[in-house]
């Protein structure tokens, strides 16, 4: 019902969200595998980063594979090369959105490591060193930004604008 | 500063289309260069498209704008201005 009321960039975001969701955990549990920290053990972080890089393009595929299947099957044969005034409409707010988490989690993680090194018995994350923190930091950040821009972007469509 | 009067644009979209031999959403879409949910939402008012779209719509189906596209003001707008 969903793919039937909707066009390709309302489909692509649903999987984008699945996907973030998706990465998040693979990478969370990863992360809660790891032993020592990045300093004394990069080459497991780097192992960590090469496995999430090659399950994220397996995802993709396959789930891209599956809604070729979907719309053949059900017979959508809509130009999925087709942007129109809406989609952009809907990607401008979209990416405004965004923009505006990615900057917090950007801020969150300076002002983090800042007061990590300055305030003494700082009570969050105070067993992570900081460029721990800021690598795995920035890979929620990302995942998190794009989790919102397409639920946004979702949110719009369902909308209308 | 003095908020812009807020109304609502309702259309005669639907009508229009089923007026010309029953042309669907589809078959707009394609004339428009836009996709069939952008006609939908525009159908169900939820979305109002740019000036370019709304005099190609005039031209598609041989109709003046306001027969098409009607503005009602919220009264309760204007007065407050």
């Amino acid at each position: 019902m969903i793919l039937k009321n909707s066009n390709f960039s309302e489909q692509t975001a649903w999987i984008s969200v699945i996907f973030t969701v998706f990465i998040a955990w693979y990478y969370g549990t990863g992360l809660m595998q790891l032993e020592g920290t990045f300093s004394s053990h990069a080459e497991q972080v780097v192992g960590l980063w090469v496995e999430t890089i090659i399950v994220s393009t397996i995802f993709v595929v396959i789930a891209f594979i599956a809604l070729a299947v979907i719309k053949k099957i059900t017979g959508d044969d809509e130009d999925i090369s087709l942007v129109d005034e809406r989609d952009e409409l809907i990607e401008a707010k979209t990416t405004t959105w965004a923009y505006f988490n990615l900057s917090t989690c950007i801020a969150i993680l300076l002002v983090h490591v800042f007061c990590q090194g300055v305030i003494i018995n700082y009570p969050f994350f105070s067993n992570v060193p900081p460029i721990d923190f800021i690598i795995h930091g920035l890979m929620f950040s990302g995942l998190w930004v794009e989790f919102v821009a397409r639920a946004t972007q979702i949110y719009r469509y369902r909308k209308a604008a | 500063m003095t908020k812009k009067p807020k109304g609502i644009i309702s259309n005669q979209l639907r009508k229009k289309r089923f007026e010309k031999d029953e042309m669907t959403q589809q078959e707009l879409a394609k004339a428009l260069g836009v996709t069939r949910q952008t006609i939908a939402a525009i159908e169900a008012g939820k979305y109002s498209p740019s000036l370019e779209v709304a005099f190609c719509l005039t031209d598609i189906f041989a109709t003046p704008l306001d027969e098409l596209f009607q503005w009602q003001a919220n009264d309760s707008e204007i007065n407050k201005d």
